[in-house]
């Protein structure tokens, strides 16, 4: 072929192609949300990333929410409840009318698709699976009598829950749990579906959401659309949610500039002041429930014996150098404890501010005046961190100190694999909390030594179990307030930064409402297109 | 030519045996715990007892032998295995992700090739004169400019309308759409423009050195003739060798081009696969691959024949 008609094919391909495939999506009111990952699968029993639950969330419904604000449980399909005196029963009653998703390919017997206590018993059951491929969550259940025999086979029913009626169930507890409505998560899945699909479960999800599940391309876009029959009148506000899937940081901010996107949740590393610059209207930020810090081992090595060395580190690190300047205020310097600033008790009394002179002041009473005799300290460090300028600061404000650090960067799976090992003294991690409640980030992290510090304190351990069954909020404060004490007088960690939820939203974009837990929190159910305003 | 092929396809299978092995060795030794990988941050929720009824259940507590001889056993019977994280067979996985891959390497082979090869003819033509010089420095700027930069200029001057005029849309996949392809496959074309013109240049010179464009003159023929018929066939060779190099790049290679264009190809699902140590999904993707470009390779070897007859293939 001579290159002229190369030229002119090529130009017929562009027009046949290329201008018929304009602008598809203009005038619908479908969100247009970027992802930067994909969702692993769509399976909630087997749903454990922040990917999954961003797309779940609006498919799946509990019987409970929590409020963005407060952290607190909200009846949901439970229309509400009663607690016995003692704390231990639980009576629920669920909202009348609830519908599953109409979908292809599922049949319900006589065409009834209401969400009933028999189909809340069948996921409950099912989350106990001793077979962890079906269920990755045994804690939904695990405070109710007879969960453990239950997931063991050694009983078929679960002796502790009661069903009334269709619409009216009994959960008795083992012991009073004063968080037990926030890890209550059993969703409301089809069972029709989930039997009827099999393997394809895992990618078309039915629930009772504001949102159906209608398309997914992977690495592409995943589509969900309203559903009709929604119980919440007048939700959701959109006709649907297109998740679209942009790895790259920066090319999510172009797409956003072009009004390819009504969303942007990830600054490009460098860009971050002039994107907010340019777009300081649609610029919005609150706080978050994340936790950055650099931990010290504290069962075995050099820190154990050395808790003046953790002090005087903890003195000699300038956060709001790292995160107000060099960081262009991706996250909030730790200023306070271990505890994101939304929760009760996070302001302790003992804090340890930017002191060098204090910090030099703890190490020659540890022994080490002006570093001398301190052994080389290695901070291990993940590679998905490696562009934080956390680390650089630390180095230079130690050497001050007349302490070495070397830093060994590893890919992110070799470091958590690294991390719990004896070699390693000294890294960086963080903690995202589900709630706002200082359990979420004691339990998981100071309690029995469970966490990579191994930090296992037998009187911080009393606290937290005396907490777990306190019902009064004020009581309760006050022993996290003195747990909160106990800890940083212990110094197991530097703490660096508290996350930063921070977004831009085109303008015609109304009631975007995240929690501090991420974007991903927020109902798009109740977000507002105004078609009219968008181009 | 019927013998040369099945000689040829029955060297794949100790070929593709051999590849398997390696691959499933490193894989086995990459450090780290996969389970760590597979469960996130619900590793550290979960009590211990789960954790290794998880690594049970997905085998890998057994030893290495047993793992390596049921992959095999289940590789006979083309049966790649699940993904540990995305509940999804792995030859669905390559199956989908395939034509996009396919889609974006024709797309640059189309631009790297009327570029390069063009370039490379069009500089060889007059040696040493400032359109042949001015040519080969544009090869070394191209090969000089790293992928990710040159995507990013593009983006900025070509898709929008602050910073140039917004042609394209940013980035994305939609099925059949050029407007979509077209940048991707201008970004992977122009990179590989560069080394095709340099090797087409040379491979040119070299042809217009032979005797038979004298003989070819002497019959009369138009010099756009000889250069058709007799220089550019016989230079086709070397080309055709950097051609199918530049398909194995293109098959594995594209990862940044495809993070950058949100393109669904094989590359971006390789990549997260060997970050959580997904192994069913990286062992797949790559003997998958090793088998395609085994297969290039052998059509490149019967094309050598048909473009220059003196290339016997029976020997």
């Amino acid at each position: 072929m001579r290159p002229n008609r190369v030229i002119s094919v090529l130009v017929l391909l562009f027009l046949v192609f290329g201008l018929s495939k304009a602008h598809a999506q203009q005038g619908e009111a479908v969100l247009r949300y970027p992802i930067s990952s994909d969702p692993e699968h769509l399976n909630p029993f087997t749903a454990t990333t922040i990917a999954t639950s961003t797309v779940l969330n609006s498919i799946y419904e509990g019987l409970f929410t929590l409020n963005r604000a407060t952290g607190e449980v909200v009846p949901h399909l439970a229309e509400r409840y009663e607690i016995s005196e003692d704390k231990l029963t639980y009576t629920f009653y669920l909202r009348k009318g609830v519908l599953f998703h109409a979908v292809e390919g599922v049949k319900y017997e006589s065409d009834d698709r209401e969400f009933k206590t028999d189909d809340w018993l069948w996921a409950a059951k099912l989350s106990l699976s001793k077979d962890e491929s079906i269920s990755a969550h045994p804690e939904w259940m695990e405070s109710v009598v007879g969960a453990a025999d239950f997931k063991e086979g050694k009983t078929t029913e679960i002796e502790g829950v009661k069903i009334i009626d269709d619409h009216t169930f009994e959960l008795r507890l083992t012991a009073p749990n004063r968080l037990f409505l926030h890890t209550l998560g059993v969703p409301a899945v089809s069972r029709e579906a989930y039997e009827q699909l099999g393997p394809d479960f895992a990618t078309h999800p039915v629930g009772t959401g504001p949102f159906m599940f209608t398309e997914w391309k992977r690495d592409n876009y995943l589509l969900i659309t309203a559903n009709p029959d929604y119980w919440r009148e007048g939700y959701p506000k959109s006709s649907g949610v297109r998740f679209i899937n942009i790895p790259d940081a920066n090319t999510a901010a172009l797409q956003y500039r072009q009004n390819e996107l009504d969303f942007l949740f990830g600054f490009p590393t460098g860009q971050r002041t002039a994107l907010v610059g340019e777009f300081s209207a649609e610029y919005r930020e609150m706080p978050g429930l994340n936790v950055r810090y650099f931990g010290f081992k504290m069962d075995k090595g050099f820190f154990v014996e050395h808790p003046k060395v953790r002090q005087a580190f903890s003195h000699a690190f300038n956060r709001s150098l790292v995160w107000d300047d060099l960081m262009e205020g991706a996250r909030f310097p730790a200023l306070k404890g271990v505890l994101p600033p939304l929760m009760p008790a996070s302001d302790p009394a003992i804090k340890y501010d930017y002191n060098l002179e204090r910090a030099a002041e703890l190490l020659k009473e540890a022994g080490f005046p002006e570093g001398e005799g301190m052994p080389p300290i290695k901070l291990f460090v993940f590679a998905s961190a490696k562009d934080e300028l956390s680390f650089p600061v630390l180095q230079d404000d130690l050497k001050k100190l007349g302490v070495e650090l070397e830093i060994v960067v590893e890919d992110n799976t070799t470091y958590w694999d690294h991390v719990g090992t004896e070699e390693v003294l000294f890294f960086l991690s963080g903690w995202s909390a589900g709630q706002q409640d200082p359990a979420d980030v004691f339990n998981f992290l100071f309690l029995d030594g469970r966490d990579d510090t191994k930090y296992n304190n037998p009187k911080v351990n009393d606290l937290l179990r005396a907490a777990l069954s306190e019902f009064d909020p004020a009581a309760r404060e006050r022993i996290y307030q003195e747990t909160h004490e106990l800890i940083m007088a212990d110094a197991p960690w530097i703490v660096s930064a508290y996350s930063k939820v921070a977004w831009l939203q085109k303008p015609w974009i109304g009631n975007f409402e995240p929690g501090g837990g991420g974007t991903y929190t927020a109902d798009l159910a109740a977000v507002e297109i105004d078609t009219s305003k968008r181009p | 030519m019927s013998r040369y092929l099945g000689r040829r396809l029955l060297q794949f299978i100790p070929t593709a045996f051999g590849i398997l092995t390696v691959l499933f060795i490193l894989t086995y030794l990459m450090p780290s715990d996969p389970l760590r990988a597979v469960l996130g941050e619900q590793y550290r929720r979960l009590p211990p007892e789960v954790v290794e009824g998880i690594r049970e259940e997905l085998g890998l507590n057994q030893p290495f032998l047993s793992q390596y001889l049921g992959y095999v056993g289940r590789l006979l019977r083309f049966d790649l295995g699940r993904s540990y994280i995305l509940e999804q067979k792995v030859i669905d996985i390559i199956g989908y992700r395939l034509p996009h891959t396919f889609q974006l390497m024709l797309g640059g082979l189309l631009v790297g090739g009327v570029i390069g090869i063009g370039s490379g003819i069009a500089a060889s033509l007059r040696p040493g004169r400032w359109l042949d010089h001015l040519l080969t420095g544009l090869a070394l700027v191209g090969a000089s400019i790293p992928v990710f930069w040159l995507a990013l200029v593009l983006q900025l001057v070509l898709t929008q309308d602050k910073y140039g005029a917004a042609l394209f849309p940013v980035a994305g996949y939609e099925s059949g759409s050029i407007r979509h392809l077209a940048l991707p496959s201008l970004v992977l074309g122009l990179n590989l423009a560069s080394g095709l013109s340099r090797v087409s240049r040379a491979a040119m010179i070299e042809a217009r050195s032979r005797d038979y464009n004298l003989t070819a003159r002497m019959k009369g023929l138009r010099s756009r003739a000889i250069i058709q018929r007799h220089q550019l066939r016989n230079a086709l060779i070397p080309i055709l060798t950097v051609l199918s190099l530049d398909m194995g790049y293109l098959l594995g290679g594209s990862v940044v081009t495809e993070t950058i264009f949100n393109w669904p190809g094989l590359g971006r699902a390789l990549i997260p696969a060997i970050d959580r140590r997904d192994t069913p999904v990286i062992m797949g993707i790559l003997i998958f691959g090793a088998v395609l470009f085994m297969l290039i390779n052998l059509v490149v070897d019967v094309l050598y024949g048909i473009i220059d007859p003196r290339i016997r293939l029976e020997k």
